[in-house]
């Protein structure tokens, strides 16, 4: 709960309430309305915008909790990491693993990773577009009022969300930390009759869906939505060479302004750059920028050409251009690929029952000695590209590192306030549209900083004592 | 899921709370314990976890709810209440995010919303430490989860007879 919430932006003008203040502070503890809390603090003086952008709470040092599990354990513990986005937790885990290992998991298994992955971005987008984006657009507080004043979009919303967690729960044997779900494969398999009373529920809900995606872009025009664009570097998966995909859990790590690469456990830091700025206690990444913006958005510039046509329709329909700098634009970015990921899921449900499934014995792993191994997991969470990073002494984790979206935006969501303050002191908004204006730049980017805090003060530790 | 057989209500057992947390991990353990017993077939076991509004779906296919998680502000860690949920009022003021949607939040949600929410029984447990990155359970806490375990038991037989 936000018991110390509180924002307050104070000018020290000196010529009185009219003048151009010479100076101002902003300074939003917690801003509302974020996964874990987001504080933002600003200065301006003479023009010059200075601050940060970070975390409030206490780093978690989440890669410690898993140093010591056996090589079985880890993915487990990451799936807890984060209620709503256990899956992409769980998947970059044990794709980290594997690789670790040289295990390469079953066309099935993959199939199944891709289902729960796309059930997870029709949940968790359908969630923030709506639930925690739209009280901006509609100027509401909060999903209450939503539920209240918009019940129709409600009574969608509950429908697609049901379908996204029966989705995950039938297919992985849980809610959340799915049991089923192991290194190599599964333990167990859904029936047939199971997957195929999930896939007319999946046919059923996509006109739901549609009828979402046309509600949601009624509400989309630029006096609610603020655009503004900054020209910004979008990472995130792009498809394997030769694959006609929107990647979620496999591809090569793609930058707009660099192009694609495969990642191996040697190039992964050099891409994500991870660093400590002075002002926020946040990790940060960058690349070739001072910033780098991930999560659908990003997925949406450097995939365009493999979401499909009727996303595409729907995109074009809510004003998205390509290339679209407008992180404005993110949320409804969300909307298209859950409207996407109906068509993907439908598919994909549909291959599965082709091909039968049946259930598959796990890869054997022989004896591992006591010999140094390293893997790198790769996928696309809802809000991004998400990077696990593991070394094994025989079965145990010795080291682990996890890079996640937030992370790696919160320069951009600083980058975003430098460049336009300074553009909304000019055209002189009251105090009060000001906070309100930064805190749906933060909230557009959907950050969720309960697994972005973590690991900073051991490194930190760890950097002072060298 | 139980099939609704007459009048015999729908129940699921439900716990709450993050096993990376210390003694958040209480409601989890409890539901473990409780599917070892033989009476745990005739209902639906679910580990919350940390699932935010998705509660709220989760919980509508039930009449009765019984749920296991850690509750402050009841006593000394390790201290047991039965808290029956009559009607939540939470401060709508409160711009939640997902992650802050607890069980509390998500029955207002539904009650916003004009969506049945079923009876829900919580047996909330005092924690002693919820801290990021502990793995077990403190002594006293797990002191109390086969008694829980036995309470939750006890009130299945009282819904059902």
């Amino acid at each position: 709960m936000h018991e110390g919430h509180h924002h307050h932006l104070e000018d020290f003008g000196t010529g009185g309430a009219e003048a151009e203040p010479a100076e101002m502070i902003i300074d939003i503890t917690a801003v509302p309305r974020t996964e874990g809390d987001v504080k933002v603090h600003f200065s301006v003086k003479d023009n010059k915008v200075e601050g940060a952008v970070g975390p409030t709470e206490a780093p978690r040092i989440m890669e410690k909790v898993m140093v010591g599990d056996h090589y079985n354990e880890a993915p487990i513990h990451a799936s807890k990491f984060c209620g709503i986005c256990w899956v992409p937790h769980f998947e970059a885990s044990a794709q980290a693993v594997e690789n670790a290992l040289g295990i390469r998991p079953t066309i099935q298994t993959q199939l199944f990773r891709e289902v729960l992955a796309q059930a997870t971005v029709l949940q968790s987008n359908v969630q923030h577009a709506t639930l925690l984006s739209l009280p901006d657009l509609l100027r509401l507080p909060n999903a209450f009022s939503l539920a209240t004043s918009h019940p129709a979009v409600f009574a969608i919303v509950r429908k697609l969300e049901k379908l996204g967690n029966d989705l995950v729960k039938v297919i992985s044997g849980r809610n959340v930390g799915g049991v089923v779900l192991t290194v190599g494969g599964m333990l167990a398999v859904p029936n047939e009759k199971e997957v195929r009373d999930l896939l007319a529920r999946v046919i059923d809900a996509q006109k739901d869906m549609a009828t979402l995606g046309e509600v949601y872009g009624s509400f989309l025009t630029p006096d609610r939505l603020l655009p503004f664009a900054r020209e910004r570097e979008y990472i995130s998966l792009s498809p394997f060479d030769g694959k006609n995909e929107y990647p979620y859990t496999r591809g090569n790590y793609c930058s707009s302004d660099t192009g694609a690469v495969p990642i191996t456990v040697e190039n992964y830091k050099s891409h994500t750059n991870e660093w400590f700025p002075k002002a926020s206690t946040g990790k940060f990444t960058k690349h070739v920028r001072n910033s780098v913006t991930v999560g659908a958005l990003a997925r949406m510039n450097n995939n365009w050409n493999h979401i499909g046509p009727e996303a595409q329709a729907l995109a074009k329909a809510y004003g998205i251009t390509m290339p679209d700098y407008r992180i404005a634009m993110n949320p409804p970015a969300q909307v298209v690929e859950a409207y996407a990921s109906m068509f993907e899921l439908e598919a994909l449900l549909e291959t599965i029952l082709f091909h039968g499934i049946k259930y598959e014995a796990l890869p054997i792993v022989g004896d591992l000695g006591e010999k140094i191994r390293e893997g790198v997991g790769i996928v696309e969470a809802p809000r991004g590209l998400l990077i696990h990073h593991y070394t094994l002494q025989g079965a145990y984790l010795i080291h682990a590192n996890c890079v996640v979206p937030t992370g790696q935006n919160y320069g951009s969501m600083q980058d975003d306030i430098i460049f336009i303050l300074p553009e909304y002191i000019r055209m002189g908004l009251s105090k009060e549209e000001i906070i309100f204006r930064l805190e749906k730049i933060v909230r557009d980017h959907d950050p969720c900083s309960s697994c972005a805090v973590h690991f900073i003060l051991l490194l930190l530790k760890i950097l002072k004592g060298k | 899921m139980n099939e609704d057989i007459g009048n015999v209500p729908r129940i699921l057992v439900l716990g709450i709370g993050n096993e990376l947390c210390g003694d958040d991990g209480f409601g989890p353990t409890v539901v473990r314990e409780f599917s070892k017993r033989p009476e745990a077939r005739n209902v639906s076991l679910e580990n919350g976890a940390t699932l935010g509004l998705n509660l709220v779906w989760l919980m509508e296919d039930y009449d009765v709810v019984l749920v296991a998680d850690a509750v402050i502000g009841i006593g000394n860690a390790g201290d047991i209440k039965r808290i029956e949920f009559e009607k939540v009022e939470c401060d709508s003021t409160i711009r939640l995010s997902l992650h802050e949607i607890g069980l509390a939040q998500a029955v207002d949600i539904a009650n916003h919303a004009g969506w049945k929410v079923p009876k829900i029984i919580v047996f909330g447990v005092e924690p002693k430490t919820t801290e990021f990155g502990i793995k077990v359970l403190s002594e006293e806490i797990a002191r109390a989860v086969s008694t829980v375990a036995k309470m939750i038991f006890e009130e299945i037989q009282k819904l059902v007879l």
